[in-house]
This record gives structure tokens, C-alpha cells and sequence, in this order.
């Protein structure tokens, strides 16, 4: 079934186009929505939607079929204008994308797969702050609100489904997990800073949102110690009192540029006992190192460097890769409904499931009397059937005749409400039980301009 | 009927370990529930068959090693819901536990089918004998839930020192939780071994007019009391824990199984089933 409209998507990403390139399309200092300069009249497009990260720049267009080339030429136009540089000369790093491609990608971005990087969650939320602008600008519609909706409700579906968002792929994150598979929950443990480098402050950040209870910050020169103290609330000493502090904490994050080891296996062993044996995890992400290799040989002492961390991130990601693969299966899924939504949105399938149901709730109902009155003749029962069927075809005279001429003026908007109303898009009779019940109830498949205000608040809380 | 509830427990519980195997691949959490609730059904059936043991045990005094096997199968899946329910999260603990239990059930089946040995008898019937039985197999089951959880820790540790972040690492609980459970298995295990000790001699008082008689099991699990002594003494006061805490239960759970299958049939006394 061919729809009456075309999906167009033109973007750029990470991996087409240098971030020279990326920056100037960004739009991030305009004021001016950029679809509203493409949009003044003559309309060239039914709905837009526009996405603008540090990684991407995305339009989506739908449009009427025939004015695709006009659309492209006008898209050129408009970049010359914005931009200063010929569309001829950006043209390689674009990649214009149409119908099922355009959902495809819609999908895998919004699910992460199409990230710098692979699963991160952060797309997700950009999506839907650029979807709220498209609301806010009034140039999302009927079908974009659908296909956005689908893409959000299919980045939740492959998130619980894969595990494409699971292991850290940062290093300071890393350090928190490896800790937690050692220490368990972080909760109460004590943490100690040497030094205080930028990824030390970061893998700080991820402890305390662990839960973990009490900072300790040593550093050469104390006023940086304070300060830091003063950030994260925790205690600031000085590198001369590093035995005694390391006596009581639990995890130590060391990150000083001194070229020599600060913390030796000597210094550590007269501590064990003190410790009564508690773990200590200790994290060097100095480089040259901070803590002496051998560290690693005392009992229940588990000391990770910058390269281990990094280790794990990579296995993280290989991981990840093999998720993705899952993720990808899904997307083709969903893909597949998206598709049959659309071509559902064509008149004359509408009319023709409308006449099936009806002449289904007919029969059901005839059956349910017939079994009742046993002695009718079969003139009579004749005469009920077609007093039925003539019933049912007057009723539906008037929802046709309605699709019928609001196809000309209202748009798909007539063919939603029909379908809405008699509830076309569930399966019935027989199809029940072919079909798997679908997931679409979850979101409305009306949702005109009006409607998507109120679902704004549905999506965003 | 008493043997078909056997069999059907035997069943059940093969199901759901493959269930927790299926659930360490995939780390499904879906699959750990639904084996979870296999494994309870499986111990529903099992605490039916050992409703039959108890009736014969009281009418007919007939107990032999098969049963008392079958008992500390069912005590050791009741270990593993006290711990998989309690704080401690170690979810693929099921997965390396539930072996165990399956092979003592698997043993009686195979061992004592036909021409089982003939029954112990509990020469006076006391409230104190089924108190013994059940307080000693009972810190059998906590020493040998320790003894899966300190394996485990081992393995988890060799894993975090060498660096090796793989197949083990991701599946393997936290060091922390295995230590735990290993340590409440510890306190657990210790527990019910001296009320099993202190039943045992108080029923052997009444039988024979003497509280101890040393006979071999006797003095083992009087060593086996000792070494738990001392770990609790290390672990208190000097802070032993992970490694040599696993050690020392793998060490335990030698000279447990030398008591148990050892001595229980070569050598001749009063406390075994043998003769």
C-alpha cells in the first residue's frame, strides 16, 4: 500500500562529517528556530523536526510525494544562507535518508546505537527536548508525533530488553564498579583523594553518588587539599599523614604528577592488621604511577591502574557491540509496525477493515439470536439477515461519507478519529488469536496538534 | 507414593539448576525468578517425602543413611533461600549450591536402592535424638553453603587480582557478599554443631549413661567444633577473613566429608549406619 506522503531525513553525524563541519550546522546560537526560516510560505513541508547535538544534525521532513526535489533544492538554499558555504561542497558530508530508512535511523539513534558512545542514555533526552521544540513551534504533526512517541516507547523496550546501556564505558565510572565488586554496596565506606586531577574529582563524583559516606582529600600542597575538603565536604591532610589516614578509609584514589611511588608495599604492610584485613581498594589513575605494583600481592588488597580501568571499559564495549546486534532485531521489528501504521493511514484500507468489523459484529450478534429463536422458518431468518445488514449499512454510511470527504479537507486527521473510534487498529474475530495482541496502547495513535500539548506532559515528567 | 515424592523432588531440582545455570549465561533476571520458584516447589515436594520419614521413623524406627542424606539435601536448599532472601545479594550463588543437594539425593538413589544397609536405630526414643539429627545435619548444611560461597570468593578473588575482567567477573557476586555469606555460615554452622553436640551427649546419657564415649565420629566432629572455634576466635579478634577464611572452610569441609561418608561406613560403633 503506498502512503500519500514521503519521509525525508537529512543529517549529519560524528562519523560523516568533521566537527568543523558539525559546529557551524548547529543552529545552537540561533535564536530563530531553523525550521520556521524553511518554513515560510509557500509550505514545502507537512511537518519537520529538527535535531541538533554536539554529535549530530537531523532534519526530518514528511512531505507530499511530488515536491521532494523542491524541498532539497530550498533545504540547499536555505544552508547557503545560514551557513555561507555551498550545499554542493557539504553535500559529502550529508547523508539524506528516505521511508523506512528515515524510521531506521530514528530508531537506532534514539536507542543509542548510533552514538559517539555506543548505548549512551544522554540522546534519548536530547530527542525529546528537540521534540518539544518542533511542539512549541507547531511543526510536529500527526505522523511525527507518532514516529517520535514509537522511538521514545523503542529506546525503553531495547534499554529493559538489551543490554546495550549495561557496563561502564567511562573510566571514572569503571573505577565505581570495579569497587562495588569488591567492597559490595558503597554505602558507609570511606574514601581517600592523593592528589586531586580532573578524572580523580569525576570518579569522586560517581562514589558519592554511590552513596559512599566520608571524603578524605591528601595533597602535596595543603591549601588545594582544603579547598577540594571544602567542595565534597570531606577533610583535607597532608601526604605526611598518608599512613595513618590509610589505616581507616576503604578506597583510595590516587592521581598526584609525582614521579616517584607515594604509596609502597612497606608502608602498606605494618598497616594490615591495623586494618584487621578490611579490603582496600585502591585506584592509581597517576601517571607515572603512584602506588608500587607489588601493592597488589597483599591480602585483601586490590589495586587497579589507569590500563585495567581501561581494560574493563573495553570489555564494556565489546559487550555492548554484541547488544547492539539484539538491538538492531528489534529495531527491524518495530520498524515493520511503524510501516503498517502508516499504510494503515490510507483511505481505502480504513473503509474496507471499517465494513469487515462491522460485518463481523453482525454476524456474531445474528448468530447469538438465531440460537435463541429455534422455530424460526428460513424465510424469516432470511428476513433477519437482511434487516441486519441493511441496518448496519446505513450506520456506516455516514462514518464513510464522513472519511470520504474529510480526506480531501481534514487530512489523515479523519482517517485517525475513524480508526480511533471503532478501534480499527486492535485485532478481532479470528485475528485475536492469529495475531499477537499489539503494544500500541500504550500511546494514542490520534494525537492532532492539540492532543500533543497535553501528551507533552505525559512524555517530559 | 514415599519414593514417588523423592523422585519428584529429584526432578524439580535438576529443572531449576538448569534454570540457574541458564540464568549465570545470560544473567536473565526473569530466569533466576522462575528457577527460584522451581526450586521452592521442588522443596514443597521434598518436605512432603520427609513427612513420611518422620512417620516411619516414629512408628516403625526405621532411619537409614538414605534418609538422613535426603535431609540434609532439603536443610541445604533451605540455606540457600535463608541467604538468597537475606541481605547479601549473591544471585548465581544457586547456580555453584545446588549441586550439592542434587548429589546427595542423587547418592541415595544409587547407593541405597536395593539392599539398603540396615537402619540405625535409636536405641531411646528422646526428643533429643531428632534434635540431634536435626541441629548437627543442619550446620553440615551451613558448612557446606560456606564451603560453595568461599569457593566462589576464591575464584571471584583470583579474578580481581589477576585482572582478568571476563566470563567469571561479571557473573560472579561482589567479594564482599561471598565473604558474608561465608561469614553467617560461619556463626550459623557453629551454632547448631554445639547444639548438636550438646543433644548428641545428652541423648547418649540417657541410652548409655555416658555423655561422651569417644568413638571416632565423636572426636572428629569435636575437631570439627575446634576448628570452627578458632575461626570465629581469628575472625573476632585478629580480623581473618576472605582468603584464609576460605581456606579454612574448605579445610573444615574435608574432614567433614571424612566424617560423613568415611567413617559413617568403615568404621564400626554405635554412631554408625553401617552395622
Amino acid at each position: 500500500m503506498e502512503t500519500d506522503f514521503s519521509l525525508l531525513l537529512i543529517g549529519l553525524n560524528h562519523k560523516t562529517a568533521p566537527v568543523e563541519i558539525r559546529e557551524k550546522l548547529s543552529f545552537s546560537t540561533a535564536e530563530n528556530y531553523p525550521l520556521n526560516k524553511l518554513r515560510k510560505p509557500p509550505y514545502l513541508f507537512r511537518e519537520a523536526f529538527f535535531l541538533s547535538t554536539c554529535n549530530r544534525v537531523e532534519f526530518i521532513f514528511v512531505l507530499n510525494r511530488a515536491e521532494k526535489s523542491l524541498l532539497l533544492e530550498e533545504f540547499a538554499n536555505f544552508i547557503e544562507k545560514e551557513t555561507g558555504l555551498s550545499f554542493e561542497a557539504l553535500r559529502p558530508y550529508f547523508y539524506i535518508l528516505e521511508e523506512d530508512e528515515v524510521v531506521r535511523h530514528l530508531f537506532e539513534v534514539a536507542c543509542g546505537l548510533d552514538s559517539m558512545v555506543l548505548g549512551e542514555p544522554q540522546i534519548l533526552g536530547q530527542m525529546k527536548e528537540a521534540y518539544k521544540r518542533a511542539l512549541e513551534n507547531k511543526t510536529s504533526g500527526l505522523i511525527l508525533n507518532k514516529l517520535l512517541h514509537r522511538a521514545f516507547f523503542v529506546a525503553k523496550r531495547v534499554r529493559t530488553e538489551t543490554g546495550i546501556g549495561g557496563g561502564a564505558v567511562s573510566v571514572s565510572y569503571a573505577a565505581t564498579q570495579l569497587a562495588k565488586k569488591v567492597l559490595g554496596s558503597l554505602r558507609d565506606k570511606k574514601v581517600l583523594l592523593v592528589g586531586a586531577g580532573e578524572m580523580a574529582e569525576l570518579a569522586c563524583q560517581h562514589l558519592i553518588t554511590a552513596g559512599v559516606s566520608e571524603i578524605l582529600i591528601a595533597n602535596r600542597t595543603l591549601s588545594k587539599a582544603v579547598e577540594l575538603a571544602e567542595r565534597f565536604k570531606g577533610r583535607a591532610f597532608s601526604l605526611e599523614e598518608l599512613p595513618e589516614i590509610l589505616a581507616e578509609v576503604d578506597i583510595v584514589i590516587s592521581s598526584t604528577g609525582a614521579p616517584g611511588f607515594i604509596i609502597t608495599k612497606a608502608q602498606l604492610v605494618p598497616l594490615l592488621k591495623a586494618r584487621k584485613f578490611r579490603p582496600l581498594f585502591i585506584i592509581d589513575i597517576a601517571v607515572p604511577r603512584d602506588v608500587e605494583p607489588a601493592v597488589n600481592e597483599l591480602e585483601n588488597i586490590y589495586l587497579f591502574d589507569i590500563d585495567d580501568l581501561k581494560e574493563v571499559v573495553e570489555e564494556n564495549l565489546k559487550h555492548r557491540q554484541k547488544e547492539a546486534l539484539r538491538a538492531k532485531t528489534i529495531i527491524e521489528e518495530e520498524v515493520f509496525k511503524m510501516r503498517k501504521w502508516f499504510d494503515g493511514l490510507s483511505l481505502h484500507p480504513t473503509i474496507k477493515r471499517l465494513a469487515e468489523k462491522a460485518e463481523h459484529i453482525r454476524k456474531r450478534e445474528l448468530e447469538k439470536t438465531l440460537k435463541r429463536l429455534k422455530d424460526l422458518g428460513e424465510e424469516e431468518k432470511e428476513a433477519l439477515d437482511i434487516l441486519t445488514k441493511s441496518l448496519t449499512q446505513k450506520l456506516l454510511y455516514y462514518p464513510i461519507q464522513f472519511l470520504k470527504s474529510g480526506y480531501h479537507d481534514e487530512g489523515r486527521y479523519a482517517i485517525s478519529l475513524i480508526r480511533e473510534i471503532y478501534k480499527l487498529d486492535e485485532p478481532w474475530g479470528e485475528e485475536l488469536s492469529l495475531q499477537e495482541q499489539n503494544q500500541d496502547l500504550e500511546e494514542n495513535p490520534l494525537e492532532s496538534h492539540k492532543a500533543s500539548l497535553f501528551h507533552e506532559k505525559k512524555i517530559f515528567q | 507414593m514415599k519414593s514417588f515424592f523423592l523422585d519428584l523432588t529429584l526432578i524439580t531440582y535438576l529443572v531449576s539448576w538448569i534454570g540457574f545455570v541458564f540464568y549465570f549465561k545470560t544473567l536473565e533476571k526473569k530466569a533466576l525468578k522462575i528457577s527460584q520458584i522451581v526450586l521452592l516447589v521442588g522443596a514443597f515436594f521434598h518436605s512432603l517425602y520427609l513427612l513420611f520419614i518422620l512417620r516411619d521413623l516414629y512408628f516403625q524406627n526405621f532411619f537409614s543413611f538414605k534418609e538422613v542424606l535426603s535431609i540434609l539435601s532439603f536443610l541445604m536448599v533451605v540455606t540457600y533461600f535463608y541467604f538468597s532472601l537475606g541481605r547479601e545479594k549473591a544471585y548465581t550463588l544457586g547456580t555453584f549450591l545446588l549441586p550439592l543437594p542434587i548429589l546427595f539425593l542423587l547418592l541415595g538413589f544409587f547407593l541405597f536402592k536395593e539392599g539398603s544397609p540396615s537402619p540405625f536405630l535409636p536405641l531411646v526414643k528422646s526428643l533429643w535424638f531428632p534434635l540431634h539429627v536435626f541441629s548437627s545435619l543442619l550446620s553440615h548444611a551451613f558448612l557446606l553453603t560456606g564451603l560453595v560461597s568461599s569457593a566462589m570468593y576464591l575464584l571471584q578473588e583470583r579474578e580481581l587480582k589477576r585482572k582478568h575482567f571476563g566470563y567469571f567477573f561479571h557473573k560472579l557476586p561482589p567479594l564482599y557478599s561471598l565473604e558474608r555469606i561465608s561469614e553467617k555460615a560461619l556463626y550459623h554452622g557453629f551454632l547448631f554443631l554445639t547444639l548438636g553436640i550438646l543433644s548428641g551427649a545428652l541423648w547418649s546419657e540417657m541410652a548409655f549413661g555416658d555423655y561422651w564415649r569417644w568413638s571416632t565420629k565423636e572426636v572428629v566432629s569435636l575437631s570439627l567444633w575446634l576448628i570452627y572455634a578458632g575461626m570465629i576466635h581469628q575472625r573476632i579478634l585478629i580480623g581473618w577473613r576472605g582468603k584464609r577464611l576460605a581456606y579454612m572452610f574448605i579445610i573444615g569441609s574435608c574432614l567433614w566429608f571424612f566424617t560423613f561418608f568415611v567413617v559413617n561406613f568403615y568404621f564400626k560403633g554405635f554412631h554408625t549406619y553401617g552395622n
